[in-house]
């Protein structure tokens, strides 16, 4: 390892392929050659889902689920039903693509809804709705 | 690189003299041959303009010229048909010069600006150092303390999964993977290129949307309200905008990390989704009442009388009192005359369809149809086109419209 922090660990020896490997297992995800790749994996995963915050927002979600039972305030597409929008050689390409695509989705909203909160933020500011009823005529 | 033109030409003389003859001169065309060849390396095109020595091949020099123009897309007129002006106007070799000296000016900026910056950001960041920062962030994340130094990979990757166990039984659900299959190598390849390609997509939806956002606040310090507040928006605003960029983070890893839970779509509407403002409860004071209640909408005015059955035939020889008398005919009728005889078995009388052959008659029971005896003017017309059974109808069409209006 280049970085100081862990500059004894060599990521190449089989003990660390071996750690990356079963972490990954045991974190259900799916299996790349790249044993570096399925380390970046594992950062993510664990970041998204184990931290203590994503800890906290996943039980208060399932709390949400349970309470409201039939009225959920959102839907799920099956993976197969996602249009991805352009064609590949093969259906495995095809499915990875169609992750793909769904994620930049994703993180378009994610900026489209703070582009939504800068708006409003400013508006609040700057709003100043004035009408004039007597403007309003019936006919001409 | 040479920077600067060393020719003759740089005394003013031999400048004049060579201007007065070119593009005949060999000196001119030499300039000429050095401003193409530098312009030519820095774009990376592929030709450039030769010198000549003989005035006599100045045909070839002015199709090399204009060549390179049209390559290099030069937006002149003037000097885009080099072979027809053959650059005999002085005005239009200055021009050629001015413009060649200028885009040479301008590339050199450009090339030197662009050695000045630091090669693109995008490139991936080296896997081996990225590890180490992965690693940290695992750790991290997972609240260890900073790990002895020494540590084995065994001893570290046991305590991690270790804590990893331990949280995986506090969360309520685990999402599964979203990948089912697994890829061969040739396959992540093209995944890889999908990415990239899609990366690109996205920071410019991305950029655009940032642009957009700009514009819209730029546009809000318009208002009247806002000049005063100038400073208190762009407090706000700025603390925003800092943490928007356009950059995407999307890579393999995002990827294998994707659960289920992406398929899930959250309503924009409404919940986290909808950014909720004060501006939203305003309401607007009275106004006058402007209907368009469907419950108390009038009846609309009949546009057409509903089909009638005949109650006479006309009598066969009737002439115009024919017409007058066919007035008491519903429009049903009407329609089906002026759209062509073809359709006589929807009329309710067998009298008229025997009767619809001869013109006169079409034309007269057409007049009938407009509403009788006002009309009657119009039954004229239709009888005008005596022996084109057709024209009687169209006629009666025409009147039917006159009627209505």
């Amino acid at each position: 390892m280049s970085c100081s922090v862990f500059h004894w660990l060599t990521v190449d020896s089989a003990d660390f392929k071996v750690g990356v490997t079963s972490l990954a297992k045991l974190l259900q995800i799916p299996s790349h050659p790249d044993h570096l790749l399925l380390l970046k994996t594992i950062s993510i995963v664990i970041k998204e889902r184990l931290s203590s915050g994503a800890i906290e927002k996943a039980k208060v979600k399932q709390a949400k689920a349970t309470s409201q039972g039939s009225k959920p305030s959102s839907v799920s597409i099956p993976l197969s039903k996602v249009t991805l929008g352009f064609s590949t050689d093969d259906e495995g390409t095809a499915e990875a693509a169609k992750i793909l695509r769904l994620l930049h989705i994703h993180d378009l909203r994610e900026l489209q809804d703070a582009v939504n909160q800068a708006i409003v933020a400013v508006q609040q500011i700057t709003a100043n709705p004035k009408t004039d009823t007597k403007l309003g005529k019936v006919g001409r | 690189m040479c920077f600067r033109y060393e020719g003759p030409l740089r005394q003013q003389e031999v400048f004049t003299q060579a201007l007065e003859v070119s593009p005949a001169s060999p000196e001119f065309t030499k300039l000429i041959e050095w401003l193409t060849t530098k312009l030519a390396s820095l774009t990376g095109l592929d030709d450039h303009v030769c010198a000549i020595s003989d005035p006599a091949d100045t045909e070839s020099f002015l199709m090399e010229l204009s060549g390179f123009l049209r390559e290099y897309g030069c937006p002149y007129r003037s000097l885009n048909d080099v072979l027809e002006t053959r650059l005999a106007d002085r005005t239009d070799r200055l021009h050629l010069l001015d413009y060649l000296m200028t885009e040479l000016e301008a590339v050199r900026m450009n090339t030197a600006n662009k050695t000045s910056e630091t090669p693109a950001p995008v490139t991936t960041i080296s896997p081996v150092s990225d590890s180490a920062e992965d690693l940290k962030a695992i750790l991290i994340d997972l609240s260890f303390p900073k790990p002895p130094e020494g540590i084995t990979a065994f001893q570290l990757f046991t305590k991690v999964e270790k804590k990893v166990n331990e949280l995986l039984g506090q969360l309520p659900v685990m999402s599964k993977p979203l990948l089912c299959t697994t890829l061969s190598e040739e396959q992540w390849q093209s995944v890889n290129f999908i990415n990239s390609a899609l990366n690109q997509e996205y920071v410019c939806r991305k950029t655009m949307v940032l642009k957009r956002l700009d514009v819209t606040i730029q546009s809000f310090k318009w208002s009247d309200k806002a000049k005063h507040k100038a400073d208190h928006i762009a407090k706000v605003y700025q603390s925003r905008r800092q943490h928007l960029s356009p950059h995407v983070s999307i890579e393999i890893a995002s990827l294998l990390a994707a659960r289920e839970d992406l398929l899930e779509i959250e309503k924009t509407s409404s919940g986290e989704g909808r950014a909720k403002c004060d501006i939203n409860r305003f309401k607007i004071g009275e106004v006058p009442d402007r209907g368009g209640r469907v419950t108390v909408l009038d009846q609309p005015p009949v546009e057409m009388p509903g089909f009638r059955k005949r109650q006479a035939g006309p009598p066969q020889s009737a002439g115009r009192g024919g017409g007058g008398r066919g007035g008491g005919r519903g429009r049903g009728d009407r329609v089906q005359g002026g759209w062509g005889e073809a359709k006589q078995q929807f009329r309710g009388d067998t009298g008229w369809s025997s009767n619809a052959g001869t013109s006169h008659q079409a034309g007269n029971a057409a007049s009938g149809f407009f509403g009788g005896d006002q009309q009657s003017g119009y039954s004229g017309h239709g009888g005008y086109d005596d022996g084109r059974p057709r024209s009687g109808g169209r006629g009666g069409r025409r009147g039917g419209r006159g009627g209505r209006w």
